[in-house]
């Protein structure tokens, strides 16, 4: 399997016949490009300001910037790069009335929820093998497709993802749901490449951890 | 068929991250994504690809991190919420009628 997957396909598809389209006032170009992005705004957004009600304002404050600013957008930058610049400012705007003139990245950048792997999963020190697994991963390979493409499965990753920091779950769904590269979100959320790795890493282990869980006792 | 072991054994006293001895487990599983990522030195690689081509428990955390990335990637976005596509159709109907919805 491979570790880069992004089952959306590619998002920046016909992005400037979708802008040609919308200049000509066409209402469906439009809700095409709200489908696309708009719950990633929110998403965004909500990794800066306190309460989900105030990132959905700032996600359609920023639809009303997109309009307005619509006729000076010159495609020079991606559409993408572009709706979220205009996001990330308002929300910061935000942010800073709410106290939060920066993601949490300040507050989790020195890491301090401890190692992704329980400790009693190693060998302690002192021990010959300290370190080592002292019970070795279950095999998932030989799980059968069908049960790990079933809908418990599913609801057992969105719970686990419905359960991260808001900037944890900002970067698992803008990497490994919505197939943002790195950079993007690095630039996005205002967070160093660094951050964005331990931000990812702690996001993708909890939720290994939660399917651990949840195919051990369904299995 | 390679036998289940404690993938890493250490035959000499540990200091526990000497770069001479090699991750440990314990190490490795925390540099997973960095190593998806390419962003681990090439020093550093070496000894995650070192220990990985020893360590079955390693491989299957592996290949289980790989599984958890592939299965969220599956994972549908949510469809827009009704009542807030609805408000910006609105929006988008003002700005067309050259109103200012827009302010």
């Amino acid at each position: 399997m491979s570790p880069s997957p992004s089952a959306q396909g590619d998002p920046h598809a016909g992005e400037a016949e979708l802008i040609a389209r919308i200049r000509q006032r066409d209402e469906g170009a439009f809700a095409e490009l709200v489908d696309r992005y708009h719950l990633q705004m929110v998403r965004v957004a909500q990794s800066f300001v306190r309460d989900h009600e105030t990132a959905e304002e700032v996600a359609q404050e920023t639809w009303l910037g997109f309009l307005k600013g619509l006729d000076r957008f010159e495609g020079r930058s991606s559409l993408k790069t572009w709706l979220f610049g205009i996001l990330a400012n308002i929300a910061r705007t935000r942010g800073v009335r709410e106290n939060r003139s920066v993601p949490f990245s300040a507050i989790q950048g020195d890491d301090p929820e401890g190692p992704t792997v329980a400790a009693d999963r190693f060998f302690p020190a002192g021990h010959p093998s300290a370190g080592a697994w002292s019970s070795i991963p279950d095999d998932w390979e030989a799980i059968p497709e069908h049960r790990l493409l079933a809908n418990e499965t599913r609801a057992t990753i969105d719970s686990a993802i419905a359960g991260l920091s808001d900037l944890q779950r900002a970067v698992i769904e803008l990497r490994d749901i919505a197939g943002w590269s790195s950079e993007e979100v690095c630039n996005v959320l205002s967070i160093s490449e660094t951050n964005q790795r331990v931000l990812l890493h702690r996001a993708r282990a909890k939720v290994r951890l939660a399917l651990e869980t949840y195919l051990r006792a369904s299995g | 068929m390679r036998k289940f072991g404690w993938p890493w054994k250490r035959t000499s006293a540990p200091a526990a991250s000497a770069p001479e001895q090699g991750l440990t487990c314990q190490e490795l599983v925390e540099l997973v994504t960095a190593y998806f990522d390419g962003a681990l030195t090439p020093f550093d690689r070496a000894r995650f690809d070192t220990h990985l081509s020893l360590c079955d428990g390693c491989t299957r955390y592996l290949a289980q991190f790989r599984q958890t990335i592939q299965l969220t990637g599956a994972l549908r976005e949510d469809d827009v919420p009704e009542e807030a596509k609805e408000r910006l159709l609105g929006a988008f109907r003002g700005w067309t009628s050259g109103g200012d919805a827009t302010k």
